[in-house]
């Protein structure tokens, strides 16, 4: 049986506590891997269904008002023993998202791609995803060093999804449960298998931030 | 018979110059292909055999500067019309795996400076040939749009390599080049082959000259 949890309204300030406080691997009860989220400013870009020209024009505007390269990514990953860009060939660029219709609108003759005079004027990356490595060094060098260097450079996080261990020295990266961080809010969902004595110290964790950041039914 | 003109010293100013000034395809005149290197600030990062003071000294100049020391932006002319960062280059960035990274909890120094975020330290463009169709869009907007926006933010141009041909001679099978153009750290050199046609190697050479007698100090 699972047992789902929900601390609502989503924010970075309840995100950053739960990933500063949550029960690591030093403690015996890490979680095997995930990914997290991370918005410059929590500044993102409007919605698809809202996106106006005048809308994006204001994005770009706010952007580098805020020094962000507006819709810039940097996906992060631990490869050996550190945190390095990864490289995403899915991803034309690994560092900027088109949209084909954009660039086409834009192939104007001799006109500069907005987001590539975006890059050359400088600044933070819109939007950093982090996946998480596998071992305790990746876990602990996320929580204790990435995290807080994110979050003083002015990033907050916008969500994650991390996968529970079942116990101490377990193998199977789902079978202990997930946390999610979203825009539902944060989620605690333990399964059958997560063992006692982890599951508690993963309750006793979710229930103080309740406590203190709880507003929903 | 090789023409072989070299204007000394190099500078930013003789690159932009002999940039802004060549003749272009819209004339008739154009180069086949190429690449340019750009600094921000003209700041080159250090070779990777400099010493650790020498890297320091690097990195402490960029943060002072805004740039992300190390970090270099491919770009490159796509099919859809612009220029954009390369599909494989990772954003072009690189760092050197310090043995001090290994140490417990401490980020790579590079990582740091890209969250900080900044100028890139480093852009190179790649302008392809014009090849199967005799496209100028590819050389004009570089030359009219994308080099006037870097030079505007800062960069200079430390190195350059355009390869000359015939007028309209740019079928890829056929590409057969009559010229080059090299921007270095010690000269801008033109070299002018025996094989280039008169009209247009005349229009080069007098570009040349007139960049000599502004710029050559040898």
């Amino acid at each position: 049986m699972t047992l789902e949890r929900t601390i609502q309204p989503g924010s970075h300030e309840l995100y950053f506590e739960a990933l500063k406080t949550m029960p690591l691997a030093a403690d015996g009860y890490a979680y095997e891997s995930g990914d997290a989220f991370f918005l410059a400013d929590g500044f993102d870009y409007p919605a698809e269904e809202l996106r106006t020209t005048e809308q994006k024009k204001r994005f770009m505007a706010e952007c580098k008002r805020r020094n962000i390269i507006s819709r810039s990514q940097l996906f992060l990953e631990y490869d050996s023993h550190n945190y390095f860009p990864k490289l995403v060939p899915e991803v034309p660029d690994m560092a900027n998202e088109y949209d084909m219709d954009d660039v086409m609108r834009e192939f104007l003759p001799f006109k500069l791609h907005s987001e590539v005079a975006a890059i050359l004027g400088g600044g933070r990356k819109q939007f950093i995803r982090v996946t998480i490595g596998t071992t305790e060094h990746a876990r602990r060098l996320f929580h204790h060093s990435l995290l807080p260097e994110l979050v003083n450079k002015g990033y907050q996080v916008d969500g994650a999804t991390l996968h529970l261990f079942a116990h101490a020295g377990g193998t199977n990266p789902t079978e202990g449960g997930v946390i999610y961080m979203g825009s539902d809010g944060l989620k605690l969902v333990p399964t059958e298998h997560l063992h006692p004595e982890i599951s508690k110290k993963y309750e006793s964790w979710f229930l103080t931030l309740a406590d203190k950041y709880h507003k929903g039914d | 018979m090789t023409l072989q003109r070299k204007i000394q010293p190099a500078s930013h100013e003789l690159f932009l110059e002999a940039l802004t000034t060549m003749p272009l395809a819209d004339e008739g005149l154009a180069y086949h292909s190429g690449w340019l290197i750009f600094a921000a600030d003209g700041l080159y990062p250090p070779s990777p055999d400099s010493t650790p003071e020498e890297r320091t000294a690097h990195r402490s100049e960029c943060k002072r500067r805004g740039i992300m020391p190390g970090l270099n932006l491919s770009l490159c002319y796509f099919a859809e019309g612009a220029y954009l960062p390369h599909a494989n280059s990772n954003f072009g960035i690189r760092y050197d795996s310090e043995p001090s990274d290994e140490l417990p909890l401490k980020l790579a120094d590079g990582l740091v400076d890209l969250i900080e975020g900044g100028r890139v330290n480093t852009i190179g463009v790649s302008i392809p040939s014009v090849a199967p169709v005799n496209d100028e869009h590819k050389s004009i907007v570089f030359h009219k749009v994308l080099l006037p926006q870097i030079v505007s933010k800062g960069y200079q141009i430390v190195g350059s390599q355009l390869n000359l041909t015939h007028k309209n001679g740019t079928a890829a099978e056929s590409f057969h080049r009559t010229g080059c153009v090299t921007m270095n750290s010690e000269a801008l050199i033109v070299d002018l082959y025996e094989c280039m046609h008169p009209h247009i190697r005349e229009q080069y050479e007098s570009w040349a000259l007139r960049l000599a007698d502004k710029y050559n100090k040898a």
